[in-house]
């Protein structure tokens, strides 16, 4: 096998990598480099490709194998391979491939390519904003796309104790309840001692029987009573301090978990919609309900926990070891196999309820597939296959949930027994101790009571890793959402500013994926009040245009402005409150349709909000409702059909009066009749506000100031309707295969 | 009238020995397509595309040209003369790269991420997983594939690795 060097991630600059390379083996200023690991074929090779003025040099174990000028090239390309990556050149005589890697490289490649393609067009040799990969800061290594911490340096501590800090405005409850925690133990420990007093005081003292044969039974009598009411008040004091306690607990902890699901969801809601589309809404939910939680109970339960537990083990020796040093280590002598065994099983433990929890995770999903698809299923008739799957999965479960039952059941007893083992032996020791006379009765019953105390905090301790690597699982999530970066932040120093809706795109280009572009330098010009309607196959970047407009994405090379304002200089809330948007999907939130038309625009008065449901043609259909505009829709509420719907959604953006209204395949839904006469409306409406429409359906445009015709992410055509069937382009095309497919419908 | 069937409407345009010459150029092949109105094409670089890269990797693998638009289908590739099936076959393997993992070292949960440590082909391997329940995947009895955070991707056979190794991996299976 051959031996190939451990490719590690840190990487090295590219002044080092140059540094690797024999010399005057590249020319040209360097401008980048990066490490790649395979060569043409596949094999492991160790490779370096250095990017300079003139173009791109690559070496396989120190020597050059090939290079492309810069010259030579009509583009250099990136390609995403499947579990790989590639850099390509398209020249003169055919493509070329420049190197290959596996995709621990990838990120590198892309932004090296990028880097050089924005030289050769721009003459830019700087890097651009976002291209120096981000590092850990303390052991360097290449922090990925969406991760924030590395997880090798993320300390357990320095995560915990960010934590605790979260519990400051509580301390004051968490404070008392530990304060209290030592009442109630003072009352406990108190308990045995008073019980001892009782049994050599009274029960089984020679000197108390002695006094009540010699009649003076009444004082005898009067001090047993009053211990044994002694008894019964520490009893029920220890009672009341254990709810002022409960009490306490669980005012710091419903504050808490307030502020701990505040802080997450507001910082979910700020993220964009890159960062959010990166992580289900499961996930996202589970983080905001479940690890919050898991977060709460440890701050309110096992920080104070951990500290009661220890001031018990502590004392509770100490006063054992002052009256008998030899009773304390025998009860002590099960500890330590105690907590081998617990760390030993723990391990094995924590592997079958992962287990079991992903089972039963298994079969809820299975559950909520079926559930969400039961028409498809009742449609196909597939009933009986579903039932089937659902059957296995929690037969799976069963399986898994007895075994671990079954083997947790025997290896608790045994665990619990050798705990016990101490009492034995204390038993063994002290009764000895009795029949020798050196301790009474009542100082035995102490001890095991004592004893018995001990054994709280020790099975507590056994698991506290388990605990602990819950909470810091949880902590992590937590944590990874909130320090985020914000990939959109308005800039210090964004402006608000009222737009007038003059639209510009200079320039720009876009892609999801680092390396592919799904937008090609779009240049575009809209004045106030224009209409622009954007046609193209599915795919060809439409809605990645808008998206763009709304700044859910930041573009990643050129600009667009609005006002002669870059959007990145504008304040998001100015910008978004000056947009109204009406996308494919509607969404509906649960309220009556009259919260969902004044969505956008809370306390509009009844009056405007029928006016906008006049203009978007949806009052028709809501005054039939029973509860007209106060019926409930949404998730629970009444069902619309998807033409209704959208209507709801026109209604909306309209009311909320916007200088730039965006319409996203809007009357889709809707049958031609009804389109027309909403196009109508707001064609009348269209008039000082600069509208954006997207439509697959071109009779839908034909509003449109002027169109432009999207292919494969490039703005191919633009003008109206009739200087772009002169063109005979694709809009000539796309426009002929509509009329064709009417001509048909008619005949 | 008798009914018609999907496949007397939709055909799939297969590659044939009478239709398809594959050349292959340095890291790459290149295609010469004959359509089937007759208009032969030239196409200096096509892609592969497995349509089932699970179940049947040399079954029905797409040719694509440059924009990804398919331009015919390989039924088999052990139905091509040898010298194609070769290059076919390699061109696979440069777009599909796998590390295959002979060994498991160590594999430790931090985090909710993974940490590790394995014996491939190509020497030892340190890489992270993320979600490693989501990421780890049976493919079938035998075969069982991982995907680090970079995109790297790894397979191991389930029936070939060591027990110690299979205890490292049980909780994922």
């Amino acid at each position: 096998m051959k031996k190939k060097k451990k490719t590690g991630r840190t990487g090295k600059t590219p002044a080092q990598l140059l540094k690797t390379l024999p010399e005057g083996s590249v020319s040209g200023e360097l401008i980048t480099a990066f490490a790649y690991d395979l060569d043409l074929d596949g094999a492991a090779v160790d490779g370096a490709a250095v990017i300079t003025e003139d173009g791109v040099f690559a070496f396989e174990g120190g020597t050059p194998v090939r290079s492309v000028l810069l010259s030579d090239a009509e583009e250099f390309e990136y390609h995403p391979l499947v579990g790989a990556c590639e850099m390509c050149a398209e020249t003169e005589s055919g493509p070329v491939v420049i190197c290959r890697s596996s995709c621990t490289h990838a990120d590198a490649m892309a932004k090296a390519t990028r880097r050089l393609t924005r030289y050769r067009d721009t003459g830019n040799i700087a890097p651009a904003e976002g291209d120096a990969p981000r590092v850990c800061p303390k052991c360097g290594r290449r922090l990925r796309p969406g991760m924030n911490t590395c997880i090798r340096c993320a300390s357990r501590s320095s995560l915990i104790k960010r934590t605790l800090k979260l519990a400051l405005p509580y301390k004051k409850w968490l404070i008392i309840s530990v304060i209290l925690y030592f009442v109630i133990f003072a009352v406990t420990l108190a308990g045995p001692y008073v019980n001892r007093l009782l049994v050599d005081g009274y029960i089984d003292s020679e000197t108390a029987r002695a006094a009540v044969l010699a009649g003076d039974g009444g004082a005898v009598f009067r001090g047993f009573c009053l211990t044994v009411l002694l008894m019964a008040g520490l009893g029920l004091s220890s009672y009341l301090f254990q709810s002022l306690r409960n009490l306490s607990v669980m005012e710091a902890g419903c504050g808490l978990i307030v502020d701990l699901r505040r802080m997450v969801f507001d910082k979910i809601e700020k993220m964009s919609v890159k960062t959010l589309s990166r992580r289900t809404s499961g996930e996202l939910m589970r983080s905001v309900t479940w690890d919050t939680a898991m977060i709460e109970r440890f701050i309110t339960n096992e920080v104070p926990g951990l500290i009661q537990q220890l001031v018990l083990l502590v004392a509770v020796t100490v006063i054992i070891c002052l009256k008998d040093p030899l009773l304390a280590l025998l009860v002590i002598v099960p500890v330590p196999l105690c907590l081998l065994i617990g760390v030993k099983v723990m391990k094995k433990f924590r592997k079958m309820y992962d287990k079991q929890w992903r089972a039963g995770s298994f079969s809820g999903s299975v559950l909520h597939d079926i559930f969400s698809g039961i028409r498809v299923v009742k449609a196909y008739r597939t009933e009986r296959k579903e039932e089937a799957r659902y059957d296995d999965a929690i037969t799976k479960e069963r399986d898994i949930e007895m075994k671990n039952e079954m083997i947790f059941n025997l290896i608790d007893p045994i665990f619990t027994f050798v705990l016990n083992l101490g009492t034995v032996l204390l038993l063994l020791y002290t009764g000895s101790k009795i029949l020798s006379g050196a301790m009474t009765l009542g100082e035995v019953m102490m001890y095991t009571s004592y004893a018995t105390l001990l054994y709280g905090p020790l099975g507590w301790m056994v698991r506290l890793p388990r605990m602990l690597s819950r909470t810091i699982t949880s902590l992590v999530k937590i944590y990874d959402i909130v320090d985020e970066r914000e990939d959109v932040p308005d800039a210090e120093t964004a402006k608000e500013i009222a737009v007038t809706g003059e639209v510009e795109f200079d320039n720009v280009s876009f892609g999801y994926d680092e390396g592919v572009d799904v937008l090609k330098g779009i240049s575009l010009k809209v004045k106030p009040g224009e209409m622009v309607g954007i046609v193209g196959r599915s795919g060809a970047g439409k809605s990645t245009m808008i998206n763009l407009l709304m700044r859910l994405y930041d573009p990643g090379g050129g600009r667009i402005t609005i006002d002669g304002v870059d959007l990145r200089d504008l304040s998001q809330h100015s910008l978004r409150s000056q947009m109204g948007v009406v996308l494919q999907e509607t969404f509906l939130f649960h309220g009556t349709v009259y919260d969902n038309i004044a969505y956008a625009s809370p306390g509009a008065s009844r009056e405007a909000v029928i006016t906008a449901a006049k203009a978007a043609g949806a009052h028709g259909f809501i005054v039939k409702l029973t509860d007209g505009y106060d019926t409930v829709i949404g998730e629970k509420g009444h069902t619309l059909s998807g033409g209704e719907r959208q209507r709801v959604a026109i209604a909306r953006a309209l009311l909320h009066d916007p200088k730039i209204l965006i319409l996203d395949e809007a009357t889709s839904s809707l049958d031609t009749e009804t389109e027309h006469d909403i196009q109508e409306t707001l064609a009348r409406l269209t008039a000082d506000r600069t509208t954006f429409a997207i439509a697959h359906r071109l009779s839908t445009l034909r509003n449109a100031t002027f169109l432009i015709v999207l292919d494969k992410g490039k703005l191919v055509e633009s003008g109206t309707h009739e200087e772009l069937m002169r063109q005979g382009g694709i809009y000539h095309g796309l426009v002929m295969a509509q009329r064709q497919m009417s001509k048909m419908k008619k005949e | 009238m008798e009914s018609t069937k999907l496949k007397d409407v939709i055909s799939i345009q297969y590659i044939t020995p009478e239709n398809a010459v594959f050349t292959e150029k340095e890291g790459f092949i290149a295609l010469k397509f004959k359509t089937s109105d007759g208009e032969e094409k030239d196409y200096p670089r096509v892609k592969l595309q497995r349509n089932f890269p699970n179940e049947t990797p040399e079954e029905f693998v797409s040719v694509l040209n440059k924009d990804d638009e398919e331009i015919a289908v390989i039924r088999s590739v052990a139905e091509l003369d040898e010298a194609t099936a070769g290059m076919i076959r390699r061109e696979l393997a440069r777009k599909y790269f796998v590390f295959k993992i002979r060994k498991i070292l160590s594999v430790n949960q931090k985090f909710g991420y993974s940490q590790w440590k394995v014996l491939t082909d190509e020497g030892e391997k340190e890489f992270t997983v993320r979600d490693t329940y989501r990421n780890f995947r049976k493919i079938d009895a035998d075969r069982a594939t991982v995907s680090d955070v970079d995109g790297n991707r790894y397979e191991m056979s389930l029936t070939g690795l060591d027990r110690p190794s299979m205890k490292k991996i049980e909780l994922y299976i």
